[in-house]
């Protein structure tokens, strides 16, 4: 499959960004993944199987990135995560809750619930995308549905 | 609304800047200029500087460097200026080679210059 790279842009940028921001809960540092994701999808240029291997591709390296970005802490750009959430126009207040409640769990448990809910991963694909176990990942979604559960008492539901 | 639908709803509510596009993207190709190179070109700066001390120390005639201010803002060079006791500017440049090393090299202005090479820090696969 032959892909225009403008169109993918459009179409994944917001989904790259927002793995990033779950990595490093700025919005600085979330920008650099989109662009650094997709002048590596530039580069590589070439063809993909289908539309579902052109966004797996896309995840995985800007999930790589974030990891190589996460061993250089110290030069994390600094954004208040409370001054963010301002400027984003929620429809529902339950949104916003989500939102901060997700960002005040620990980054191993934000990474496999973003994935899971937001991206629809299987807990195997997502083991794959992170270079963990299977097991670890469902340990991983449950502790932190518990975890959400008890943050959003009434907004996160049992399952 | 389940947990996924309401999970998705609210972090659709995140977009990257509008300062991003694909032509800005791909202008990195001719420029040579990455986010998180021009980062890292910083931590090469600092470890070359280290390397550079006892050339700087000869350049500038033995003076003590007792200043030193890094400039990032510009797009094409990378440069440090090391400000030394009598009060006399000398520029360190700082580029990134094709090989991936990191090269220095310090100018007083007149005759005398000093140039150095460190290993890069930068260690970019691609992946397929």
């Amino acid at each position: 499959m032959k892909f225009r790279i403008e169109e993918a842009f459009e179409k994944y940028k917001d989904n790259i960004f927002a793995i990033g921001f779950n990595y490093f809960r700025n919005s600085m540092d979330a920008d650099d993944i989109v662009q650094e994701t997709f002048y590596r999808l530039y580069r590589r240029g070439g063809e993909f199987e289908n539309e579902n291997h052109l966004r797996n591709w896309l995840i995985r390296v800007a999930v790589n990135e974030c990891k190589r970005v996460t061993l250089s802490s110290w030069f994390r750009k600094k954004e208040s995560l409370q001054d963010y959430a301002k400027t984003l126009v929620w429809h529902d207040p339950e949104e916003s809750e989500v939102f901060l409640a997700v960002m005040s769990l620990p980054a191993k448990y934000r990474q496999v619930i973003h994935l899971y809910y937001y991206e629809n991963y299987s807990t195997a694909e997502i083991a794959e995308i992170l270079g963990i176990s299977s097991t670890a990942v469902s340990t991983r979604l449950l502790r932190g549905r518990k975890k959400m559960k008890e943050k959003l008492t009434e907004v996160w539901k049992d399952e | 609304m389940n947990n996924r639908e309401l999970y998705q709803k609210s972090f659709s509510r995140l977009h990257a800047s509008g300062d991003l596009d694909m032509e800005g993207i791909k202008m990195r190709e001719k420029t040579g200029i990455r986010c998180r190179r021009r980062i890292l070109v910083v931590a090469a700066v600092l470890t070359v500087l280290t390397a550079m001390t006892a050339m700087a120390y000869a350049v500038t005639g033995g003076q003590v460097i007792r200043d030193i201010k890094v400039f990032i803002g510009g797009r094409e060079t990378d440069s440090v200026v090391v400000q030394s006791e009598d009060g006399r500017s000398y520029r360190i440049n700082v580029k990134e080679n094709e090989d991936g090393s990191v090269s220095a090299e310090i100018r007083d202005g007149e005759k005398n210059s000093a140039e150095t090479q460190a290993p890069a820090v930068i260690d970019i696969e691609e992946q397929n």
